[in-house]
């Protein structure tokens, strides 16, 4: 019992943020984020002999990611409730430069706001490897794995996300010109 | 002077957009990315489509992951959580021991158990293969001469065989017993 608590405790401080931001980016809202967050972390300790700490992450992301579809498809994307990622406020990365320039950490902050806002916005299979990719940091095997598609595929995806997110920024940057 | 091709917004070919977008978020390989910066010193556009795609990824890159409430930790029903109690094992204890720790931990036990390992391995190998080649050398010649003893020793009992043993002890007891009767079968045929 106490190894196995061992071992849960261990994935949980490891994976707690990837899970519930991942989950976040995808529903666009806290309530569903956490009701993911906790799924997860349920089927972490039913599945605990199932996997090993090597292939650990994959498998997290990939019960993330379907559940994430799950909550989706039962939801019916009903964007009536959504709310954006940033209505709690967050403190965001700035510097000590930036700190003292009230222009530039309100350029930064609202820029970071609006390419969060746009990568919510990005279909959702460009999202999935765009946030993993970006955010969280896996690799394309990782990746693949986690979304069970071909390397190639991520690839793919994620130009096509880079891309797709530079266009739904263009009008933000133009406004700001004028 | 050399004409310069500028490209124009539309002509933009598919795979410098790829490289571009490649090198904003720094996932192009050394030469890629020196080829496009060369490119974007050189073409306004090609530049100009580069400085946003970087602000954009700058900006991607600065988003920090959401920290997962802390409730959300405390909240999970224990019941739920306990009602799948795993009995200790061999495989969980080892997992414990190795790997149910930081990444750094992990990377210093495996790196010891190679170490100790290889020291191991190699130490047992030298011992079959610790003599020089003079020691081998000096080890053929004494086996070839004690050969060579063993070879003249064999030589030696062959000929006393031969010449002094069957001659002496044999063939003439043999040949005695053989006359002595030839002389007995003559001896009674003279007297019939």
């Amino acid at each position: 019992m106490k190894h196995m608590q061992t071992k849960y405790q261990f994935l949980i401080q490891q994976y707690k943020n990837n899970i519930y931001s991942y989950s976040l980016y995808m529903l666009k809202n806290h309530t569903d984020a956490e009701d993911v967050t906790q799924e997860v972390f349920i089927k972490i300790w039913e599945n605990l002999g199932r996997f090993n700490i090597l292939a650990a992450k994959a498998w997290i992301f990939r019960s993330t990611h379907n559940l994430c579809i799950d909550y989706l498809r039962r939801r019916n994307l009903n964007y009536k409730y959504e709310y954006s990622i940033d209505e709690n406020y967050e403190e965001l990365l700035v510097d000590d430069k930036i700190e003292s320039n009230p222009h530039a950490k309100t350029h930064i902050k609202m820029m970071t706001s609006k390419v969060k806002e746009a990568i919510e916005r990005l279909p959702d299979k460009l999202k999935s490897v765009f946030v993993l990719y970006e955010i969280q940091g896996l690799k394309y095997r990782e990746i693949g794995k986690a979304l069970e598609m071909p390397i190639n595929t991520v690839k793919v995806y994620l130009l096509r996300a880079r891309q797709k997110l530079q266009e739904e920024l263009k009008d933000y940057g133009t406004q700001e010109v004028l | 002077m050399a004409h310069r091709k500028y490209y124009k917004k539309d002509e933009l070919p598919e795979y410098l957009l790829n490289s571009i977008v490649r090198t904003a978020y720094n996932d192009a390989g050394f030469f890629e990315k020196i080829r496009v910066e060369r490119l974007a010193a050189k073409d306004p556009l090609i530049g100009n489509i580069l400085k946003d795609y970087k602000e954009t990824a700058r900006s991607v890159h600065s988003i920090k992951i959401e920290e997962c409430p802390q409730e959300l930790l405390e909240i999970i029903p224990e019941r739920r959580l306990n009602s799948r109690i795993g009995k200790p094992s061999f495989t969980v204890d080892l997992y414990t021991t190795l790997l149910s720790k930081p990444v750094s931990t992990i990377a210093v036990t495996v790196l010891l158990t190679i170490t100790v390992l290889s020291v191991v391995l190699l130490n047992r190998y030298e011992q079959f293969n610790n003599y020089d080649k003079a020691e081998v050398e000096l080890a053929s010649r004494q086996t070839k001469y004690a050969l060579a003893i063993i070879g003249k020793v064999f030589n030696t009992t062959t000929k006393s065989l031969t010449d002094e043993i069957l001659n002496e002890k044999v063939s003439k007891p043999i040949n005695e017993g053989i006359k002595t009767v030839n002389k007995i079968f003559i001896d009674e045929g003279d007297k019939k």
